[in-house]
């Protein structure tokens, strides 16, 4: 049985047809891709799903309860918590400050324990994602990789059933890269269902079993990677009608 | 792995000089008999209230309130008229003032909710234009331009006025204090640095914006309440443009996010007004000159200077706060 099952994904901005009955399920434990090209539409799911912006139609339910309609907290308190594309940290915080925010929130306190309890898990998240060195270090010390782990821990404090991470590896190096895909990995490795919107293929074909692509606002594909980038309708979309390879291998 | 400082307690969160400013004016008002001086440290007080209620909200979210005047006249004139009409003791209108100034501050707010910026500032500015304006139109009730005067003191006695201010001075800065150190304080910073971080972070950050509107404006009306029943009269220009734009000024001076600098900006430049009299028409081009000079010199308030925030003795001094690493 699917954990999130998103239906007919309706959105217009204006005369823009930003999503078309856009849909997919996941299981939990899984871990799949979005992908697709510049204004296919795929931060917009994203942005549908967590209730940042409002859909025209269609619907979200995660473990069959209905997330759409819902406020962004309240999707979180439901257990579906994202990263953003533009790393939105707490400047001006200390890393274990920053932590400390989505520790308030109804979800953490109440599935993710509190007082020590939750210290520890705050502490065993940071280990878990390598940043446990930065804890007492200033938010605005950290470089792009590291804020990119600290938007990771943010989301994991809430203690979600699915992460949502948006470009994770959008200006970063290939070591950086590395280190963001291995606390993914892990991350994956002891449950947590993940749905990455990624444009560095190489890199999110390695991590995922499956793969989702979008153009127009449409699923024009869905498969393993290796199925949907043999696909000629996802060639099209990356390449033009010229076809060529998608570079994945 | 060390994780105190998420459990550090309150004491340890409270700013020695703070305190230190209040025993002082408990001192001063214990043994001062200089009417003067009691009457402009009661004054400076006041303001001190006013900077520090403010600060809660613009401080803390970087929303810049511009109609502040409101919840000091709104209270001030809310309690006056009760006092005057119905013959009700300051020591109940002071705090009914206040709780419309903070029902006033959760309408505000909810009616703010989606503004940023300058459409946030411009639109507490108008309403607090169209209270300013309805202290004329009501003039039955307000006195019109003269306002309200012959209003009870708090007390027969200044010095015991300037007790009563001072301790209400005190329990705003310890309630402001423990608030903002609070998580309902880290919220509003989390707020600051990208509200939609704080969402997806499943905090629900409308409810602690209200909630800081509303303290802000209980906590001023406060302050305008006794602000009039130590005047012992109210008029519109405590709903004017001047006072929203003073408490901008002795906040951000001071320095905005902090409490404490707001308190010490307010007391030190209604002091410094005060005494700048001597100078007489030259007051006001003086003081608004020092006043450009303390923003030039210290742009994000004396309380926030780099020296001041990276320095342990000095932060743990001014501002309360452990420099854990």
């Amino acid at each position: 049985m699917s954990l999130l099952e998103v239906k007919d994904l309706v959105k217009h901005f204006g005369g823009l047809v930003a999503l078309s009955d856009f849909g997919f399920s996941v299981r939990s434990g899984e871990m799949i891709g979005i992908i697709g090209p510049n204004g296919a539409g795929k931060t917009t799911v994203f942005n549908c799903m967590t209730g940042f912006i409002t859909l025209d139609s269609g619907s979200v339910l995660l473990g069959g309860k209905r997330l759409s309609g819902k406020k962004p907290y309240q999707i979180v308190n439901e257990g579906l918590t994202r990263t953003w594309q533009l790393v939105k940290p707490f400047f001006g915080m200390k890393v274990v400050e920053a932590l400390q925010v989505p520790s308030f929130c109804r979800r953490s306190r109440t599935s993710g324990g509190t007082g020590r309890e939750l210290e520890e898990r705050i502490v065993g998240i940071t280990e878990t994602l390598g940043l446990s060195g930065q804890l007492w270090e200033e938010v605005d010390n950290l470089n792009q990789g590291e804020l990119r782990l600290l938007d990771i821990a943010r989301a994991m404090v809430t203690n979600p059933l699915i992460l949502l991470l948006d470009e994770p590896f959008s200006g970063l190096s290939h070591k950086e890269i590395g280190r963001i895909s291995a606390a993914v990995e892990e991350l994956n490795r002891k449950g947590l269902t993940i749905i990455i919107i990624e444009h560095r293929l190489r890199e999110l074909m390695k991590l995922v079993e499956r793969v989702i692509v979008m153009n127009f606002g449409r699923n024009i594909a869905e498969g393993t990677p290796e199925e949907v980038v043999r696909d000629p309708e996802v060639i099209e979309a990356y390449l033009g009608k010229q076809g060529g390879r998608i570079g994945v291998a | 792995m060390k994780t105190d400082s998420l459990s550090s307690s309150w004491v340890s969160k409270q700013s020695p000089v703070g305190l230190a400013v209040l025993g002082a004016g408990f001192l001063f008002a214990f043994f001062s008999e200089n009417y003067f001086y009691i009457e402009i440290l009661m004054l400076a007080a006041v303001y001190g209230i006013f900077a520090m209620s403010w600060d809660i909200l613009t401080g803390y979210t970087h929303e810049v309130n511009f109609g502040f005047a409101l919840f000091v006249g709104g209270a001030g004139y809310l309690s006056g008229i009760l006092n005057l009409r119905m013959g009700v003791s300051p020591w109940l209108t002071i705090p009914v003032g206040a709780l419309a100034a903070g029902l006033a501050g959760v309408i505000i707010g909810y009616l703010t909710l989606r503004l940023k910026g300058p459409y946030f500032a411009m639109v507490t500015l108008a309403f607090a234009s169209i209270v300013y304006k309805l202290a004329f139109i009501l003039y039955d009730y307000t006195g019109g331009e003269e306002g309200i005067s012959g209003l009870a003191p708090l007390t027969s006695d200044p010095r015991w006025d300037l007790l009563a201010v001072w301790s209400a001075t005190a329990a705003v800065y310890v309630v402001l204090r423990t608030y903002a150190g609070s998580k309902h304080g880290h919220i509003l910073k989390a707020i600051r640095a990208d509200e939609d971080a704080a969402q997806s972070s499943g905090i629900n950050t409308a409810y602690y914006k209200i909630e800081a509107f509303a303290l802000s404006g209980f906590l001023g009306g406060i302050g305008g309440g006794l602000f009039a029943h130590s005047q012992m009269q109210v008029g519109p220009t405590m709903l004017s443009g001047y006072i929203s734009i003073i408490v901008v000024l002795l906040a951000m001076i001071g320095g905005m996010g902090t409490i404490v600098g707001p308190l010490i900006g307010a007391l030190v430049l209604s002091l410094l007004n005060e005494y700048l009299r001597v100078i007489e028409e030259y007051r006001i081009v003086v003081y608004s000159g020092l006043l450009i000079l303390f923003i030039y010199l210290a742009p994000e308030g004396f309380a926030n200077l780099g020296f001041v925030k990276k320095s342990r003795v000095l932060s743990s001094l001014i501002l309360g706060e452990r420099r854990v690493k």
